[in-house]
């Protein structure tokens, strides 16, 4: 991780796994939740992070470093972006949790978003399996769905 | 039926306790059965284990339908319509947080002008209701057009043009102007900044004077155009307002263009015309989701309905013992009814026109 460097101040972020960052105060405050814990002073030199495991808190930390980059251009932060959330929907599932809990609002967007765009042209089949949802209709009331709005379920992908 | 296909699958929900992940060996990984791989720096301590084990199980038994519903509920809000619907037949939560954040347009109504009286009936197509207002305000003159809410209505006896809104009742008068054989548009509602009125007249077949005038104004503008090309007003001419340009569509079939901005009037010539009635009307196979609302006055498209076919042209006139609106389907066809047909040529024009639906409904109270 990041390397302490005198004039820098530093934040030391504990995950729940009991792992240590230690990174940039300027590139943490981003995360609302961690600055206003800093504002309050209700932390001391270490941050606890419950909610959120070091597999995540190191996707976050390479988000949160690209942003605080001033000197990057809108196009390429869009671009940043859109490679960013190309990621099994497991790990989005954990950074949209993690984006909510520190409350990082532009990156809680890209990822909703990401879920949003991989549901186009999917069939409820496809949602049920992909985000492991049971099925809790009767035959009668999905039914009655697909009959009230059957235009909407038509040309829907191949599953 | 309801069982989908046996056990639902986690391989894609659980992070990270697939044998792909074995390969990242970067410092120590731990790959415990059944629970997820977790990465660890070198700093971890055998006593932290069971903290470890125990907070995987949390994670892997946290999936999708553990979303908290206000996480849900950005994501679908994020759906088209179409996208919405689809994934509200998921399962009953989801059909939920798919209801609540679903935005549907609503379609326009028709108004029905009373052949006597002033009780006006208000028809919501969707929802097949008839609501009536009185409405002495409009005692004495004719209905023009009507946009946002807005009716523009001519008083012949006083040669007085005024906005009148039927659900808050307000009036907003205009300067005297003789209207003989003409149509008249405007752009917004009177309460908008940038409200121009607008008509078109022929003084000779060759020469048209264009009158304009907005609220507020103490009198009409009227500015004389010479035409290249013949131009016949006609109280059949089809005229409306559509990104910043009034279109006037002449007996004559030729179309003639007007720009607020600079004040110019064009005409363009009969084939052009020809060649976008059919490309609207006869060969578009569909109307890309749309729904069309025709009258006479003025006709509006909405998308995003629910309970109106998408792809049709509703008319402003229903059957009332079947309570629903004639519409003509692109999709299948044919009309709605069956063995009903709309032909211009027969309705007057002056028997009813689409307005947008009040907030709510306590005006009819």
């Amino acid at each position: 991780m990041a390397t302490t460097t005198t004039e820098t101040k530093m934040l030391t972020l504990c995950t729940s796994d009991k792992q240590q960052f230690q990174i940039e105060e300027t590139i943490a405050l981003q995360a609302v939740t961690i600055r206003n814990m800093v504002e309050d002073e209700c932390a001391s030199n270490v941050i606890p992070l419950p909610n959120v495991n070091s597999k995540i808190m190191i996707q976050i930390i390479e988000y949160l470093k690209k942003h605080v980059d001033s000197s990057v251009s809108k196009e390429d932060m869009e671009k940043f972006d859109s490679a960013f959330v190309e990621k099994k929907l497991s790990e989005i599932f954990d950074i949209i949790l993690a984006a909510n809990y520190l409350n990082i609002k532009n990156l809680l967007d890209i990822c909703c978003q990401r879920v949003a765009d991989v549901m186009k042209n999917k069939s409820p089949e496809w949602v049920r399996r992909t985000f492991n949802i049971v099925n809790d209709f009767t035959a009668e009331e999905e039914a009655k769905i697909r009959k009230e709005h059957e235009w909407a379920f038509e040309g829907v992908d191949e599953d | 039926m309801q069982n989908w296909g046996g056990e639902p699958r986690i391989e894609e929900v659980v992070a990270g306790n697939q044998k792909s992940e074995d390969k990242e060996e970067g410092g120590m990984t731990l790959n415990l059965p059944g629970l997820c791989v977790c990465r660890l720096t070198e700093t971890i301590k055998h006593d932290r284990r069971a903290a470890i084990e125990e907070n995987n199980e949390k994670e892997k038994q946290q999936t999708w339908s553990d979303l908290p519903v206000e996480l849900l509920e950005l994501i679908i809000s994020r759906l088209t319509l179409m996208e919405n619907i689809r994934a509200s037949a998921a399962c009953k939560r989801w059909l939920s947080v798919a209801i609540s954040v679903r935005v549907v347009n609503k379609p326009p109504w028709i108004m029905f002008f009373p052949k006597f009286g002033d009780l006006f009936e208000f028809y919501d197509p969707s929802q097949r209701k008839t609501y009536s207002l009185a409405l002495p305000e409009l005692l004495g003159s004719r209905v023009c057009y009507t946009k946002d809410g807005w009716l523009l209505l001519y008083k012949p006896r006083t040669q007085r043009m005024l906005f009148f809104s039927p659900y808050t009742r307000e009036l907003i008068k205009l300067p005297r102007f003789e209207l003989t054989h003409q149509i008249v548009a405007f752009s917004s509602g009177p309460t908008s900044p940038g409200c121009i009125v607008f008509t078109v007249k022929h003084i000779s077949p060759t020469v048209v004077a264009i009158s304009t005038c907005h609220p507020g104004a103490t009198e009409w503008t009227t500015i004389n155009y010479h035409n290249r090309l013949p131009f016949v007003s006609s109280i059949w001419n089809k005229l409306v307002f559509c990104n910043g340009l009034f279109y006037c569509l002449s007996l004559t079939g030729w179309l003639g263009v007007y720009n607020p901005q600079d004040s110019t009037w064009n005409i363009h010539p009969k084939i052009y015309k020809l060649d976008q009635i059919n490309k609207v009307w006869v060969e578009m196979k569909t109307l890309g989701g749309l729904t069309l609302f025709a009258s006479f006055l003025s006709s509006q498209a909405r998308t995003d309905l629910l309970g109106m076919k998408r792809n049709s042209v509703y008319f402003s006139k229903f059957r009332f013992y079947g309570k629903r609106c004639i519409s003509y389907s692109l999709d299948d066809c044919r009309y709605y009814p069956r063995k009903q047909c709309y032909d211009w040529g027969e309705q007057n024009p002056f028997e009813s026109v689409w307005i947008e639906p009040p907030e709510d409904l306590s005006v009819f109270v």
